[in-house]
């Protein structure tokens, strides 16, 4: 055998103080590798030294090969062939006599100590790691003077103390320095435990965009950026999933360490460029940017989102990307910005071809009030109404002239509107356009023609006046009561008419422009029973649009009714038979009607 | 109702006739509404009552109860009954 190390010294008595010394610098760790030890430092595989072989039982064979660097010395002394970095397997036992080769031990938590008293043994550094020492600048560089003697395991690892720092050396990965007083990613290992935790290093500290990266035998990282050190673990899903996105030129350097307890067990870690969150259900998946933004304002996982279950889409149709999570999907484009599609609305929205087919990307996330939700897409709402499901509606109506501020009318927060618009004056023929509101937004529940006063409108202000002169007063009225020859179901006072039905269009008496019953049918009034009785059926079912009502002018107007029998009419709105149905079976007290020509109603 | 007609003089004046026929077994009072319009324009209207016994007849008329320009419009009479009191 030759000898252990090569000093400088020569003296027997030196290297002993000097491994007493190194030991106590050491923090006199236990000699004997401890499980935890052996489990959390990996083999490094075939202990072949880069200077000799290590044979099966430890021993390096004198005659090993020799080191690519051949054998370095910081001094001019000469020393006999140095059988490299295995020179500390020379004594495999672990042995407490510190003249022995000690066996691989855990650095210090803090930088290597200095030996103190008495004077400090100086040693060398050969083989494989003297070339690195030598390499980052010898005693001159950042590690300084070596401060013990090289040390190996049984398993291959080799170790030499530095001033500054470790090196240690496989067979499999090299020499590489883990520095304790310079750089960034050597201190955090010293610090969050050394090899027991980390392994040894299979590549030094080296820059990388954002800071620096160190690698290590348990698959952990040490990532520097810039501010903090974070660990990566590259063998387990998040690290590993980093890693497949292209590391540090893809998500960037870790800005926290990977944390867990999150919700059905999940984790995540956050990058300069995203974060990775896993779960068990979900794998590894990135969020960033926007959709992490929007996902977040929504609770992240712990709202109904859950975790994502793909990472970000993009290449999509007006350059935009989506993200799938567990409950919905968070889409942006650049011109509509990033919101989430979820629920019941989310899947009319699959079901219309999503991004892809006419409803194009959404402007909002979805809205809920009083039961009812809606959401707002660049083509269009879906709407969702409990036991009626969800419908896609039109923006291209009216109604939307009541959300966007273009109504020169208030609807008073009514549940549902109804448009009655003609084109111009002196023209009867009408579109009537039902609006309901969900959740504050106005849909078209349907659109059909109609007629008003045979006349035409009124400008707003001015009266109808009587009805022999046909004209439809302008404005927004509310609707309270119905009336007809049978209730077919409203929210509405209903009001079933019988022979003596008459409204008052006698100005100046007691029952002008009201509901009234009588055995005579005078002047002006209203046979309302006549109206809903004789063929055409006008008034079978109508309701009363509160114009000149309940503060009443006389000779104003009366008797404006939405009514059956689509003809042009007296001053009312006339519709067919069906939409006069649903407008009474779907009304409530406070809804309106607005009604005008198109330049009175809207900007 | 039989017999009905509802004609325009060539004045414009309009006059309704018919006859109520009660085959019931009750007496009724019948009403009688007839207007003339002209499109949504109530021209004249009028509004008859009369009781007929079960099995009887009785002849209505309203003369004069609508005028126009010319003859035209539309006449329609509208009719309920109830049992008589």
């Amino acid at each position: 055998m030759k000898p252990a190390a090569v000093v400088n010294t020569g003296l027997l008595a030196r290297r002993s103080l000097a491994a007493i010394a190194l030991l106590l610098a050491l923090g006199v760790a236990p000699l004997a590798t401890a499980p935890a030890f052996a489990e959390e430092v990996p083999s490094p595989g075939a202990g072949t030294s880069p200077t000799g072989e290590v044979s099966p039982t430890g021993e390096v064979t004198p005659t090993g090969e020799v080191s690519p660097t051949g054998e370095v010395t910081p001094t001019d002394e000469a020393s006999p062939p140095a059988p490299g970095p295995g020179s500390g397997s020379e004594a495999p036992e672990l042995s407490p006599s510190p003249d022995a080769p000690t066996t691989l031990e855990e650095p210090a938590p803090s930088e290597p100590a200095e030996a103190s008293e008495p004077p400090a043994p100086t040693f060398t550094a050969s083989g494989a790691i003297g070339a690195k020492w030598l390499g980052m600048g010898g005693a001159a560089g950042v590690l300084g003077e070596p401060i013990s003697k090289e040390y190996c395991a049984e398993s291959g690892l080799c170790q030499q103390k530095f001033e500054g720092g470790l090196i240690y050396w496989t067979g499999a990965d090299g020499a590489h320095t883990v520095l304790s007083k310079t750089g960034h990613t050597g201190p955090a290992f010293f610090t969050g435990g050394g090899l027991a935790v980390f392994g040894y290093p299979v590549g030094d500290e080296t820059t990388v965009p954002g800071g620096t990266l160190q690698k290590f035998s348990s698959g952990k990282l040490l990532v520097w950026n810039g501010t903090e050190v974070f660990r990566i673990w590259s063998r387990g899903a998040i690290g590993g999933f980093w890693a497949a996105l292209g590391s540090t030129a893809g998500l960037g350097v870790p800005l926290s360490n990977e944390t867990c307890g999150l919700r059905n067990g999940g984790c995540y870690q956050s990058f300069s460029r995203g974060t990775i969150y896993w779960s068990p259900a979900t794998g590894a998946r990135f969020v960033r940017g926007a959709i992490q933004t929007r996902w977040k304002s929504v609770g992240a996982q712990d709202s109904v989102m859950g975790y994502p279950v793909t990472s970000e889409i993009c290449g999509q149709p007006a350059s935009g990307c989506l993200q799938r999570f567990q409950g919905g999907n968070i889409y942006w484009s650049p011109g509509s910005g990033v919101w989430v599609v979820r629920g019941a609305i989310g899947g009319q929205y699959a079901a219309a071809g999503a991004n892809r087919g006419l409803l194009l990307y959404p402007l909002s996330n979805e809205k809920c009030a009083g039961g009812k939700c809606i959401q707002n897409f660049q083509g269009g709402f879906i709407g969702w109404e409990g036991h009626a499901g969800t419908r896609i509606y039109s923006k291209g109506t009216e109604c939307q002239k009541l959300n966007n501020g273009k109504s020169k009318f208030p609807t008073y927060g009514a549940n549902r509107v109804l448009l009655t618009v003609a084109r111009d004056y002196k023209v009867s023929r009408s579109t009537s356009i039902y609006c309901k509101s969900l959740a504050g937004t106005y849909v078209p529940d349907w659109k059909t023609d109609s007629y008003v006063g045979a006349s035409g409108f009124k400008p707003p202000g001015v009266p109808s006046g009587p009805t022999r002169y046909l004209f439809s007063p302008t404005g927004s009225f509310s609707v309270t009561e119905a009336f007809g020859l049978g209730n077919p179901g409203t929210k509405l006072a209903y009001r079933t008419l019988n022979p003596r039905s008459r409204w008052g269009g006698n100005p100046w008496t007691p029952t002008y422009n009201k509901y009234f019953e009588s055995s005579s049918w005078v002047g002006w009034d209203e046979n309302m029973w006549y109206f809903a009785t004789r063929s055409t059926h006008d008034y079978r079912q109508g309701v009363v649009i509160n114009y000149n009502r309940p503060n009443i002018v006389q000779n104003a107007g009366f008797a404006i009714f939405l009514h059956m029998n689509k003809v042009p009419t007296a001053g009312c709105i006339s519709l067919d038979d069906w939409a006069v149905l649903d407008y009474i079976r779907k009304s409530a007290p406070g809804d309106r009607i607005i009604m005008g020509t198109y330049r009175d109603l809207f900007r | 109702m039989r017999n009905q007609s509802c004609t325009a003089a060539s004045d414009g004046s309009w006059t309704f006739k018919g006859t109520l026929v009660n085959d019931t077994g009750v007496a009724k009072t019948y009403t009688v509404a007839v207007a003339v319009t002209i499109g949504a324009a109530v021209q004249g209207h009028a509004l008859i009552t009369e009781t007929v016994q079960p099995g009887k007849s009785a002849d209505v008329s309203a003369k004069d109860f609508a005028h126009t320009t010319g003859q035209a419009g539309s006449c329609e009479p509208v009719v309920s009954a109830e049992d008589a009191q």
